[in-house]
C-alpha cells in the first residue's frame, strides 16, 4: 500500500458519501497492511468496506507520530519571591469568591495579604482573575497580591486583560495616543496616579482637538492628585466657550486654595455677604457687646463675567433667581475667607446666620464649598448647627468624597455626648464610610440604637467594625430579636465569622 | 452511614494515613455547594469539641438544631458520619471536621473516643463481618448449574441476533454514506441502542449512543465517526469467530459487549499487591448516571488500573480513592488481554507521595506505547498516561500538550480546566497524567507544589 492516509482517505470518502454513489477505492496490496485488506472478501460489499476501514484505522492510529509543533509555547511564569498565603487565608478568600454577601469582604483579604506580602495560591488564580475584570479597584488592590504567577497568567487570558491598564510607561502611552475611549481614560488615569505632571501634559495637548464628551471625562481625571500646577490649564479650560468644559474646570479649581479663581471668587462674594467679628462691650466709645454678625444682599443683577467661572444664570426649579447666583459665589469662595473675616470657628458662623432670610442661599453655598473644599469641620458645623433638613441630604456624599480621617472627625463629633442635632444623620453618615473604622469610631457606634429595618446598616456595621470589637458585636446581634429577621441575623452573623477568621488566617492577634 | 466500599475490603488491615493534605480532603466532596460549607466551618471555633485517636477523628458542630451534630471520619477509609439530617455525603460538617484537621491538627485533643464513635466503629466492624459471612455462604450455597447454564446460552442467543441486526443497520448506514441527515440525529442512534439493550449487549449501546456527539463537531467527525463505526463491526466480526481467538481477546470482546465479570467473585481470586498511587479522576455524566474513573499506577508493576464506581445522580460517590493518595493495596484486574478496570481487594492507606511519579519522557513515548496497547487491546477507548517534562498551554480557541522535543498534541475540547492547570504548573514542563484517545489528550491532574493535583 502506497500510502495509508491516502487509503484511509479514499476509504472515508466513499463511506460519506455511501457506497450505493462511490465504488470504494482499490489498495495496493504490497505491504503486510495492504495483503490484510486484500484479504478481507467475506461478506457484502459494505461489510468489506467496515472491515477495511476498521484495519486502516486501527493501523493509522498504531503508527502515527506526533506531529512537531510549528509554535513555541510562552516563557512560563517568574518564580514568586512573595510566599503564598496560608491554607485559612486562602480558603476564606475562596469563600469570598464564592458567595456573594462576602464578597464586599475582599478589600479586607486584599489589605492583610498585602501587609504581610503574600499572595494569591494558584488554585485560585483563576477565579481571581475573573473577578477582577468586573470591577477596576479590585483589579489595582489585587494586582499586588496577585505574585509573579498571577501577574504571568493574567497576560496569557485576553479575557482578563479587560479593563487592565498597561503597565509599562511606552504601552500605556500607546494607549492613550490610539486606545477607544475607555482605554484612553484608563491610561490617562494611571498616569496621573503616577506623575501628575506627565498626564497634565497630555491632556494639554489634545485640548483643542478632543471632542466634546471624552474632553469632559479626561477634565475630571484631573480630580486624582490636583495641585496648584493643574491652575494653568483649568484656567483655560475656563477660557472655552462649551458650558460643559467650564463647568467641570471652575469644580476642580474650588477645591484649590490661593489660585486667581478663588481671589476673584472671594471678591465677588465679599461684596454680597459681610462678616463682622464679634466686638467686645467698651466704656469708650460706650458700646454694647456686639455679636458676630452675617449680613447678605442679594447681588441685582447678572455679571456676563461670571459665566467664565462656571456660575450658570438660569436658577433649578424652586430656587430664586439672585439667590441662586449668589449661592454659587459662595460655593466657589474659600470657606477660610469666612473665618478669617470673622476671626471665629465655622461653628459660630453657621450659628450666626440662624435668624437670617436668606439663611438657605448661605447654607446651600456652604455646603457646596464644604463639598469642593473636603472641610470636615465645616460639614460637622453644618450637621449640629445648621438646619437639619437643608444639610442631611448630602451629607454622605460629602462624606464618601473625604479621607478616612476626616469622615471619622466628622462621626466621633456627632457621638459626642454634648451632641443635640444632628445625630440623627449617622446611619447615613455610615453608610458613606466603606474604610475599616478606627476602634474608637466603632466603640462609639456599636452602642448605637439601629432602627427597625435599617437593614443595611447591620451589614455595614458588620463590614467595617474594628476587629477588636467583632466579638462584642456578635454577643450584641446573636441575643437580639425581632428587629431582624432570622435569615439576616444569620447573614451578617456570617460576615462577623469571617471577619473574626481573616486576622488569625494572617498569623494575627486582633 | 454505610460506606459504599465496605464490603470489598476485608477488615483488621488498615492503618492510618499519615498525612492527608487539604487538596486530598477537597477531592471528597460531593459538590461545590457542600465543599463551600464545609470551608465555612473549618475554624476550629465552630466546634464545641475536637478528638482524635489512632484511626478516627471527631468533632460535636453547633448547627441549627437543637443539641450539637456528631460527627466523625474514620481515617482508614476515609469514611464519614454525622448526626446532621443533610443527605450531602460526606456532609459539610465532614468535610469541615476534615478540613480542620488538616489546617490545625493541634485542636484536635488526642483522647480515648466517646461512646458514639466506638458504637460506630464497632457497628461498621459488625457489618463487615456480616457481609463477609454472608458472601461466605452465598459460595457455599449449592448452585442450580443447569439453570444457569440455560440463562446464559438464552442471552448469547439473544446477542448473537442482536448483532447480526446491529450488522445490517451498519451496512444500511454505509450503504447510504455518513452524510446522510437522518444518521446525524440522536433519535437514529437512541434507536439502535435501544434496540441493544433488548439484545442484552448493553455495552453497545453505550458506544452507538456515544457516536452522534462524534459526528457533531469538529473537522474530521467523519473520519472518528467512520472509525468508530468500523470498530462496532470488528466487535460484530470477532464475535461471530470468538473461538477461534485468543482467550485475553475474547474477553475484550465480551466487556465491551457487555458480559462483565461480578467484582465479588473477582475478589475472590488473587490480586497485584503493590504501591498503588491514585493519580487521577474523572466524573462525567452518562445516561443519567454518574461514573466515576479513578486511575491508578502500581508504583513497582508499573501498571495503571481504573477503578469504576457508578452512582444515579445526587447519590454519594465513592470517596475511598482521592487523587494523590499512595495506597498498599492489592487490586484485581478484570480479565482481558489489556487489563485495565480493576477492584481493590485490600488496602491500607500509606501517605501522599513526595516526590513526582515517573511518566513517558515525550509524545513520541506516548504513541509508541498507545501503539502497543491498541495492539492488545483494538477497542481501547482511552489510554492512560503520565507524561513527564510537558507543557499545557493555550493557543487559539483551544489547547494543546507540547513535548520537550517540540512536539504537540491537541488537548481535549471536554478540558475545561486549563487555566486551572496553567496556573499550577506556570507554564513550566512537568508531570501531567491523562487519558489520551489517539487524536486528543485529557489532562487529569498534574504534580505541583509538591501534590498531585486532580481536575477532571
Amino acid at each position: 500500500m502506497a500510502d495509508l492516509t491516502t487509503a484511509w482517505d479514499g476509504v472515508t470518502n466513499t463511506a460519506i458519501a455511501g457506497i450505493a454513489r462511490q465504488e470504494p477505492p482499490a489498495l495496493v496490496a504490497d505491504d503486510a497492511v495492504g495483503r490484510l485488506c486484500a484479504n478481507l472478501t467475506t461478506g457484502e460489499k459494505a461489510a468489506r468496506l467496515l472491515n477495511t476501514a476498521g484495519v486502516l484505522g486501527l493501523c493509522r492510529l498504531a503508527g502515527a507520530l506526533p506531529t512537531p509543533d510549528a509554535a513555541t509555547p510562552p516563557p512560563p511564569a517568574p518564580p514568586d519571591t512573595q510566599p503564598p498565603c496560608s491554607a485559612a487565608a486562602a480558603r476564606l478568600l475562596q469563600r469570598a469568591l464564592e458567595t456573594p454577601p462576602l464578597a464586599p469582604l475582599l478589600p479586607e483579604w486584599i489589605a492583610l495579604a498585602t501587609h504581610h506580602g503574600q499572595r494569591v495560591p494558584p488554585a485560585l488564580l483563576p477565579a481571581v482573575l475573573g473577578a477582577i475584570t468586573k470591577s477596576a479597584e479590585l483589579r489595582a488592590a489585587f494586582l499586588p497580591v496577585l505574585g509573579a504567577r498571577g501577574r504571568w497568567l493574567a497576560h496569557l487570558n485576553p479575557a482578563w486583560q479587560a479593563g487592565a491598564v498597561p503597565e509599562g510607561d511606552a504601552e500605556r502611552q500607546a494607549a492613550w495616543e490610539t486606545g477607544t475611549k475607555a482605554e484612553r481614560l484608563a491610561a490617562l488615569r494611571a498616569q496621573r496616579a503616577l506623575d501628575p505632571a506627565v498626564a497634565r501634559a497630555w491632556l494639554e495637548e489634545v485640548r483643542a482637538s478632543e471632542p466634546l464628551d471624552a474632553l469632559t471625562a479626561f477634565i475630571e481625571v484631573l480630580g486624582v492628585c490636583l495641585g496648584l500646577a493643574d491652575e494653568g490649564l483649568l484656567e483655560a479650560f475656563l477660557d472655552d466657550k462649551r458650558k460643559t468644559v467650564r463647568r467641570p474646570a471652575a469644580e476642580l479649581l474650588a477645591r484649590l486654595p490661593d489660585t486667581a479663581f478663588a481671589r476673584r471668587m472671594t471678591e465677588r462674594a465679599r461684596q454680597w455677604v459681610t462678616v463682622t467679628p464679634e466686638q467686645p462691650a467698651s466704656l469708650f466709645p460706650p458700646r454694647r457687646k456686639q455679636p458676630l454678625a452675617v449680613t447678605v444682599t442679594l447681588p441685582a443683577a447678572y455679571d456676563p463675567a461670571w459665566a467664565r467661572d462656571g456660575i450658570e444664570e438660569t436658577p433649578p426649579q424652586g430656587i430664586g433667581v439672585k439667590g441662586w447666583w449668589l449661592q454659587q459665589l459662595i460655593a466657589g469662595t474659600l470657606l477660610a475667607c469666612w473665618e478669617n473675616a470673622g476671626q471665629c470657628s465655622s461653628a459660630a458662623l453657621v450659628t450666626a446666620i440662624g435668624e437670617l432670610d436668606d439663611r438657605d442661599t448661605l447654607l446651600r453655598g456652604w455646603l457646596s464649598a464644604t463639598k469642593r473644599q473636603r472641610r470636615d469641620d465645616w460639614l460637622l458645623a453644618l450637621l449640629r448647627h445648621g438646619a437639619p433638613a437643608r444639610v442631611q441630604p448630602d451629607a454622605a456624599a460629602i462624606l464618601a468624597d473625604m479621607r478616612p480621617e476626616a469622615r471619622e472627625r466628622v462621626l466621633l463629633g456627632l457621638c459626642a455626648p454634648d451632641v443635640t442635632q444632628g445625630r440623627a444623620a449617622i446611619p447615613a453618615l455610615l453608610q458613606a464610610c466603606d474604610h475599616p473604622w478606627s476602634e474608637a469610631l466603632s466603640r462609639a457606634v456599636i452602642g448605637l440604637r439601629i432602627d427597625a429595618g435599617q437593614y443595611t446598616l447591620y451589614e455595614n456595621l458588620a463590614r467595617h467594625l474594628h476587629p477588636t470589637c467583632l466579638t462584642a458585636c456578635r454577643q450584641k446581634w446573636q441575643s437580639q430579636s425581632g428587629d431582624i429577621s432570622d435569615w439576616f441575623k444569620d447573614r451578617i452573623l456570617k460576615i462577623l465569622d469571617f471577619r473574626t477568621e481573616i486576622h488569625p488566617a494572617f498569623g494575627e492577634n486582633p | 452511614m454505610p460506606c459504599s466500599c465496605a464490603e470489598l475490603h476485608p477488615k483488621g488491615c488498615w492503618t492510618r494515613v499519615t498525612t492527608w493534605t487539604e487538596a486530598q480532603v477537597v477531592t471528597l466532596a460531593p459538590d461545590a455547594g457542600s465543599l463551600a460549607a464545609g470551608r465555612a466551618l473549618a475554624a476550629p471555633r465552630h466546634w464545641v469539641s475536637l478528638g482524635t485517636d489512632a484511626d478516627a477523628l471527631w468533632g460535636m458542630c453547633q448547627g441549627s438544631g437543637k443539641n450539637p451534630y456528631q460527627t466523625q471520619i474514620d481515617l482508614t477509609e476515609p469514611a464519614f458520619k454525622c448526626s446532621c439530617p443533610s443527605r450531602k455525603f460526606p456532609c459539610k460538617h465532614a468535610l469541615g471536621l476534615f478540613l480542620a484537621y488538616v489546617a490545625t491538627p493541634a485542636a484536635f485533643a488526642a483522647t480515648a473516643p466517646p461512646a458514639w464513635v466506638v458504637e460506630w466503629r464497632a457497628g461498621r466492624a459488625r457489618r463487615a463481618e456480616t457481609k463477609a459471612n454472608a458472601a461466605e455462604e452465598q459460595a457455599e450455597k449449592p448452585v442450580d448449574l443447569a439453570a444457569q447454564a440455560k440463562r446464559a446460552a438464552r442471552r448469547e442467543d439473544n446477542v448473537q441476533a442482536g448483532l447480526q441486526e446491529l450488522a445490517l443497520r451498519l451496512h444500511d448506514l454505509l450503504r447510504n454514506g455518513l452524510a446522510q441527515p437522518e444518521c446525524q440525529t440522536y433519535a437514529y442512534w437512541n434507536d439502535i441502542a435501544a434496540r441493544m439493550v433488548d439484545a442484552q449487549a448493553p455495552g453497545l449501546a453505550r458506544l452507538l449512543r456515544a457516536l452522534p456527539g462524534t459526528l457533531a463537531a469538529g473537522d474530521d467527525r467523519y473520519a472518528r465517526a467512520l472509525h468508530k463505526v468500523a470498530g462496532l463491526h470488528l466487535l460484530i466480526e470477532g464475535f461471530s469467530r470468538l473461538d477461534t481467538l485468543p482467550p485475553g481477546l475474547r474477553e475484550e470482546i465480551r466487556a465491551l459487549i457487555g458480559w462483565t465479570a461480578k467484582g465479588e467473585e473477582l475478589l475472590q481470586g488473587d490480586g497485584v499487591r503493590d504501591c498503588w498511587l491514585v493519580t487521577g479522576r474523572r466524573v462525567d455524566e452518562e445516561d443519567r448516571l454518574i461514573t466515576q474513573r479513578t486511575w491508578l499506577f502500581g508504583l513497582t508493576t508499573g501498571q495503571p488500573a481504573l477503578v469504576l464506581a457508578f452512582a444515579p445522580p445526587g447519590q454519594p460517590l465513592d470517596v475511598s480513592l482521592p487523587p494523590g493518595l499512595l495506597l498498599d493495596a492489592e487490586l484485581v484486574y478484570y480479565p482481558g488481554n489489556l487489563p485495565l478496570r480493576a477492584v481493590v481487594k485490600t488496602r491500607t492507606p500509606v501517605t501522599a507521595p513526595t516526590a513526582p511519579p515517573t511518566g513517558l519522557p515525550d509524545l513520541a513515548a506516548l504513541y509508541a506505547a498507545y501503539g502497543a496497547a491498541l495492539a492488545r487491546n483494538p477497542w481501547l477507548e482511552a489510554f492512560p498516561a503520565q507524561l513527564a517534562g510537558v507543557i499545557c498551554y493555550p493557543r487559539g480557541a483551544g489547547w494543546v500538550l507540547h513535548d520537550a522535543a517540540g512536539a504537540a498534541v491537541p488537548v481535549h475540547p471536554r478540558c475545561s480546566w486549563g487555566w486551572h492547570l496553567l496556573a499550577h504548573t506556570g507554564g513550566h514542563p512537568g508531570w501531567l497524567m491523562g487519558e489520551w484517545d489517539g487524536y486528543a489528550f485529557l489532562p487529569l491532574a498534574c504534580w505541583a507544589e509538591g501534590e498531585v493535583i486532580n481536575f477532571g
